[in-house]
């Protein structure tokens, strides 16, 4: 009865921290820390998809450049910039998650206790790097030089990823939801790191529209919002079959996410591409 | 009590398996394969076969490889013979012997996860009374799947079972066996988790309702095992046979029973009592702590009569100590970690530092229904009862006399079921069908049912219960004499008395514990009157039967009892000789199979 | 010596004749040494005999006494008063049943219901593979047999798949390793069958690696682990 609540190093490592709500450490009790990451994982994904719908929304203002600084204007502010900042959580957590979790399932790592924590303190890096950035400002790097190392790491990490997976029998959808996810692990961290080293050139239309104007950049952005609506789509899918029984029902809800996922990635590319 | 007891439906499937443990399944299969397509439908007691009490068995299962270059099936045979005190039957001996590694194999080739030896091959073990040369020196002989034989082979029979199609009525209970014109027809069956009543029509029924010790205070044996069936078996006016035979195993752990192997013995655990003396050596001098199971046994028993004993703070039990304190870490750590996890685990004591409480626990019951050696339930002596098989702990055919070799409790379950399902298939061949339900089919149930439901008495349950298995312990345990079983018999008769007016909380048939309890009471009340009868009238002591009043074998006695029981109280008792045809055939070694000494 | 412990269970309850459901709060003391299953026969025999339980072996062997304690599924036979209050730190407990099947009454469940899903991936050896020459027994080698032995030690008691967060169209994680057991035991030829009922759409994939199957086991299978050779495609 005690032994398994030994196994997990890791309750010992988060005690201060999380062991202070009541309902995380009745679930880290009886289920475990996994459970709690799992969850964790669940939602962040789930913010991340409502944030994609929204971005690319604002976007769409990039049609008309005008729009666009004015929308810039009134979410220039204190706290939207702190809930920019925060959106880095989600998506660290989740990208580092993820990883944690295709190396869990295929790449045989199984030392979770590690790993678990390296999620933990990558994340804090992170979040804590963009905070210092973001007061900092006026950072330089080549915009041509860093999309250029992203988009090599991704292609490799998605091709380890492809290499050790696509073999198997799983769904291949299944599949691409781990490949896209290696893919998207640089670009995404990249990306929000990208926009927050100079957070005033980050929102400004002109060099926005620049980058966007060139091919490279169209190609890796057009390679981006496909992933990541396959990967939103396919991670809301597989979320539905997990609580919905009725197959007409199931059936029902996954044409009307493939829909609306497909609409926002179209609209998605056909920015980038026709700008 | 608007409730009017009813059969809800009637199933007619060509083989009602009653009891599908171990032994049950292995028949069941044993039938699918020999004449694929059989209906057949099995009622267990416990949530799902898998849950069934052979999954609670450790050590292994004896079997004797041809291909050994030391062992030889003579020795298994006379290691059994010699273990039961010579009062196995020597035609099942020989039977059982022989086929064991054929069993093994169909168990390995079904998918069972022996352990494996270096070569990819089972792996043996040894195992108390198991001897090489007629009991020279050990023998690896016991195949096993790490701790969990028992678990290895219920998951084989019951997977194998579902490939075939076997339909499964669990949480259910044949209460009643139907009978016309002598033959067996089927039986009532009680479902608890919907309240109904069915009746299973069947060609044949097999019983393999497994073990039947849960009238004692301690015991391995699982909450389901009290005796239903024999009870069933004596409603219908049919024998049992060699019911005083229980064997005890001095060191259960006390409170849940559960086993402490001799093996802690074996790397020099020492029993001490209330005062820390070792006591065992003051009855042994030699052997101490490592003398025989029943010896042993019955030295913890009397330090505790002889008010030596503890009494446990929490489970309310009398009990001695087992001290493992002084044995090397590296031991502990090595090869008696998974025992003393028992200790840890179920009764919170550290054995490396702490003493460990144990007692006597009934383990195992000898007896059972008599069958002949294909299975066939018997009706005294020499007839059988047409359509009615019975095989595993249930039955007795006799393979374990009145003590039982560990590791061979498995080998006769699986043998025998295999047998009865032979049997059983050529039987179907030309088997009438049962034809219609009889007229008065479950009247018995019925009316015992409308008893407990209209019980409106004050005695609780658990008093009852309770006195039951003190008594038993005491009385019908590891030490009997003339004046404590004809107390015994009488304190029986009353708590029979007393059960008619106990205590009934709730009238609901759906899933109702306590009426369910009631009616398990009765077979308790009812088996336990038939040991204490058996055992009064055996004035000798053999195997695990022992009588202070008689300490010795006597050749007067070289009978298997057999008992009826219609109406509580009164038992009339019969005989079934012993088969001695190993020894009768004259072959090689015959005379180690003649009337020999039980001395190890 | 022995010390007693005030207890107070809040066992969820239900009565199939009524269909009413409801929490009863029982107040008992007991030694540190009594396993759950004996609180609830100390309960049967002191307080109230109608409060249905299920046990069967008491030995942690067979899987019948599967409940949630305060959350945490586990077998109640194994579990000692005095662990309990060190493990969750309170006297007060809650006890309900596990949640992988219809209950019948009280705390016990619908072990069938449940079962089906281990059924339905057949723990059979569905096609044997053909014998040893000899005519023996096959040829299990012990670094072979290591790699899954582990997992034959599961007993059905379904408290990993009460505990992972998937808890619809998925066969859960001890069917799968029932599945995974045969794919690894070199005995089964039936292999593409089994892969197909593995990446069905009730299997692996509804697994999300949460590990909450390996923290509850009560024999300490990493079922996680099992499921995760699954997903990587390589069972050595
Ligand atoms: C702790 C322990 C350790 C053991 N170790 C060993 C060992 O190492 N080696 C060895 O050889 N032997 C061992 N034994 C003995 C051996 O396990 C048993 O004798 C054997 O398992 C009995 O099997 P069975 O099939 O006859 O009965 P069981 O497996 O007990 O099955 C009986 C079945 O009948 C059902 N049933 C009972 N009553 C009814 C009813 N009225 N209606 C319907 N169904 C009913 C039950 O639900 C169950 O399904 C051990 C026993 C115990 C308790
Ligand atoms: C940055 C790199 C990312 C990686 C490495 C990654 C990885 C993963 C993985 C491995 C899963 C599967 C989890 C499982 O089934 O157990 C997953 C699920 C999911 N992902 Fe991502 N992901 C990333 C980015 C994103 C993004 C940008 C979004 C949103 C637009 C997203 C949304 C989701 C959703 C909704 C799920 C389903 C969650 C669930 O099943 O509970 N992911 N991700
Ligand atoms: C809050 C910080 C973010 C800012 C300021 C930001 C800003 C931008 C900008 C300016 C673009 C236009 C393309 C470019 O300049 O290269 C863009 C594109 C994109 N961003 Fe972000 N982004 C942020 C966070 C994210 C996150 C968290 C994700 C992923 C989950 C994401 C996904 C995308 C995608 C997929 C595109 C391509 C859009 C398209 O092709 O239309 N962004 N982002
Ligand atoms: S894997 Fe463990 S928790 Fe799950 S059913 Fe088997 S024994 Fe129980
Ligand atoms: S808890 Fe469930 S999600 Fe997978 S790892 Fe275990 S089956
Ligand atoms: S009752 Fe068998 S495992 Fe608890």
């Amino acid at each position: 009865m005690d032994a398994p609540a030994q196994r997990t190093g890791i309750e010992a490592y988060l005690i201060g921290i999380l062991k202070r709500s009541e309902k995380l450490s009745y679930y880290a009790r009886s289920r475990g820390w996994g459970f709690i990451m799992t969850w964790a994982h669940r939602i962040a994904g789930l913010i991340l998809v409502l944030y994609m719908l929204f971005h690319i929304y604002t976007l769409s203002a990039l049609y008309e450049p005008a729009a666009f600084v004015s929308k810039m204007k009134f979410v220039d502010n204190f706290i939207f910039s702190f809930f920019e900042w925060a959106l880095a959580v989600p998506v660290i957590f989740h990208a580092l998650n993820g990883t944690r979790l295709i190396l869990y399932e295929a790449f045989r790592i199984r030392k979770d206790a590690i790993m678990v924590r390296w999620v933990f303190v990558l994340s804090s890096i992170y979040i804590l790097t963009l905070a210092f950035f973001m007061l900092m400002g006026n950072q330089q790097v080549s915009a041509g030089f860093f999309w250029l190392m992203v988009a090599i790491t991704s292609a490799i990490s998605s091709t380890i990823v492809y290499k050790r997976l696509w073999h198997t029998q799983n769904g291949i959808l299944w599949k691409l939801q781990r490949v896209s996810g290696a893919f998207l692990l640089p670009l995404v961290s990249g990306h929000m790191f990208f926009m927050h080293l100079n957070y005033q050139v980050g929102h400004d239309v002109e060099t926005i529209l620049a980058r966007i104007s060139a091919p490279g950049m169209k190609a890796l952005d057009v390679a981006f919002v496909c992933l990541v609506f396959f990967h939103a789509g396919f991670g809301l899918y597989t979320i539905i079959g997990d609580y919905i029984e009725d197959s007409r029902l199931r059936s029902g809800l996954t044409v009307l996410i493939s829909f609306i996922l497909g609409v926002f990635a179209y609209a998605g590319a056909k920015i980038v591409l026709t700008i | 009590m608007g409730k009017k007891l009813q059969i809800d439906s009637i199933l007619r499937p060509e083989v009602l398996v009653i009891g599908a443990g171990g032994a049950g399944l292995r028949c069941a299969v044993e039938i699918c394969e020999r004449r694929p397509g059989t209906s057949i439908i099995a009622v267990t007691k416990v949530y799902s076969p898998q849950k069934s009490h052979t999954a609670a068995a450790q050590g292994g299962m004896a079997a004797v490889d041809p291909k050994d270059p030391v062992d030889k099936i003579i020795y298994h045979m006379f290691d059994t013979w010699k273990g039961s005190d010579c009062s196995s039957d020597q035609n099942i001996i020989k039977k059982v012997c022989e086929s064991a590694w054929e069993q093994i194999l169909w168990l390995e080739r079904h998918g069972m996860h022996f352990s494996r030896t270096e070569e990819g091959r089972i792996a043996k073990r040894p195992f108390g009374g198991h001897m090489l040369n007629f009991g020279k020196v050990k023998a690896f002989r016991a195949c096993y799947e790490a701790d969990r034989t028992g678990k290895g082979i219920m998951d084989t029979v019951w997977a194998e079972s579902l490939k075939h199609g076997v339909i499964f009525l669990n949480q259910s209970v044949a209460c009643e066996l139907l009978f016309r014109n002598g033959r067996c027809i089927g039986a009532i069956v009680f479902m608890e988790q919907n309240g109904k009543f069915l009746a299973v029509l069947a060609k044949a029924t097999i019983m393999a309702t497994g073990g039947k010790t849960r009238m004692y205070q301690v015991s391995t044996n699982c909450r389901q095992n009290t005796g239903d069936g024999l009870a069933l078996i004596l409603q219908a006016g049919l024998p049992v046979m060699d019911l005083e035979a229980v064997q005890f195993h001095p060191t259960g752990i006390v409170g849940p029973g559960i086993l402490a192997s001799e093996a802690l013995r074996g790397e020099g655990g020492i029993l001490r009592n209330k005062d820390g003396e070792p006591f065992m050596e003051r009855y042994a001098p030699t052997a101490k702590d490592l003398a025989p199971r029943d010896l042993v046994s019955r030295c913890i028993m009397n330090e505790i009569r002889e008010g030596r004993g503890c009494v446990h703070p929490d489970h309310k039990l009398p009990h001695v100590w087992l001290d493992l304190r002084h044995i090397p870490e590296h031991v502990h750590r090595t090869r008696i970690q998974e025992v003393c996890g028992f200790f840890c685990k179920f009764v919170g004591v550290q054995p490396q530092h702490e003493l460990c409480p144990v007692t006597p626990t009934a383990h195992y019951q000898m007896g059972g229904s008599p069958t002949n050696e294909f299975g066939e339930v018997q009706k005294d002596a020499q007839e059988v009862v047409p359509g009615l098989y019975a095989c595993g702990e249930f039955a007795a055919a006799s393979l374990h006399g009145h003590n039982r070799l560990g590791t061979n409790s498995l080998l006769e379950l699986i043998t025998m079921g295999q047998v009865v399902g032979e049997r059983v298939a050529a039987y179907l061949h030309d088997a009438e069908a049962p034809g219609d339900l009889p007229q008065d089919a479950g009247s018995h149930v019925f009316s015992q049912f409308s008893r407990y439901l209209a019980s409106r008495g004050k005695t609780h349950y658990a008093e009852i219960r309770d006195a039951l298995r003190v008594l038993m312990m005491e009385k019908v345990g590891v030490f009997r004499n003339e004046k404590g079983l004809a107390e015994a018999i009488e304190k029986l008769k009353e708590l029979k008395q007393m059960a008619r007016h106990m205590k009934l909380s709730s009238r609901s048939l759906i899933m109702n514990q306590d009426l369910l309890q009631f009616w398990e009471l009765d077979h308790l009340l009812d088996v336990s009157m038939v040991i204490a009868h058996c055992a009064l009238a055996r004035k000798e002591s053999r195997g695990g039967h022992y009588r202070e009043d008689y300490p010795e074998r006597s050749p007067e006695f070289q009978y298997h009892t057999l008992a009826y029981m219609t109406e509580y109280g009164k038992v009339t008792l019969g005989r079934r000789p012993i088969d001695m045809s190993i020894f009768e055939a004259r072959g090689e070694h015959y005379e180690k199979f003649g009337i020999i000494e039980r001395k190890y | 010596m022995s010390q007693e412990y005030d207890l107070t269970l809040k066992i969820s309850r239900y009565d199939p004749d009524t269909q009413l459901s409801w929490v009863q709060v029982y107040r008992l003391k007991a030694g540190r040494i009594l396993r759950f299953v004996d609180l609830f026969r100390k309960i049967n025999d002191e307080q109230d005999p109608t409060l249905a339980w299920s046990s069967s072996c008491e030995h942690g062997q067979c899987g019948t006494c599967g409940m949630k304690i305060n959350g945490k599924p586990l077998l109640t036979c194994e579990l000692l008063v005095e662990n309990a209050v060190k493990f969750f730190k309170t006297q007060t407990f809650t006890v309900e049943p596990l949640t992988v099947a219809p209950v019948i009454r009280d705390l016990v469940i619908d072990m069938e219901k449940a079962y089906e899903r281990v059924h339905f991936v057949k723990p059979h050896i569905i096609q044997p593979a053909p014998q040893h020459p000899d005519g023996d027994e096959y040829r299990i080698s012990p670094r072979v047999l290591e790699t899954y032995v582990e997992a034959t030690r599961c007993i059905n008691c379904f408290c990993c798949a009460t505990a992972c967060v998937t808890q619809k169209n998925y066969l859960g994680p001890n069917a799968l390793l029932a599945n995974i057991v045969r794919l690894m035991d070199p005995r089964e030829m039936a292999k593409q069958e089994r892969m197909d009922i593995l990446y069905s759409d009730q299997g692996t994939p509804r697994c999300r690696t949460a590990q909450a199957c390996s923290f509850v086991c009560p024999k300490e299978i990493d079922i996680a682990h099992f499921i995760a050779l699954a997903k990587e495609g390589n069972f050595k």
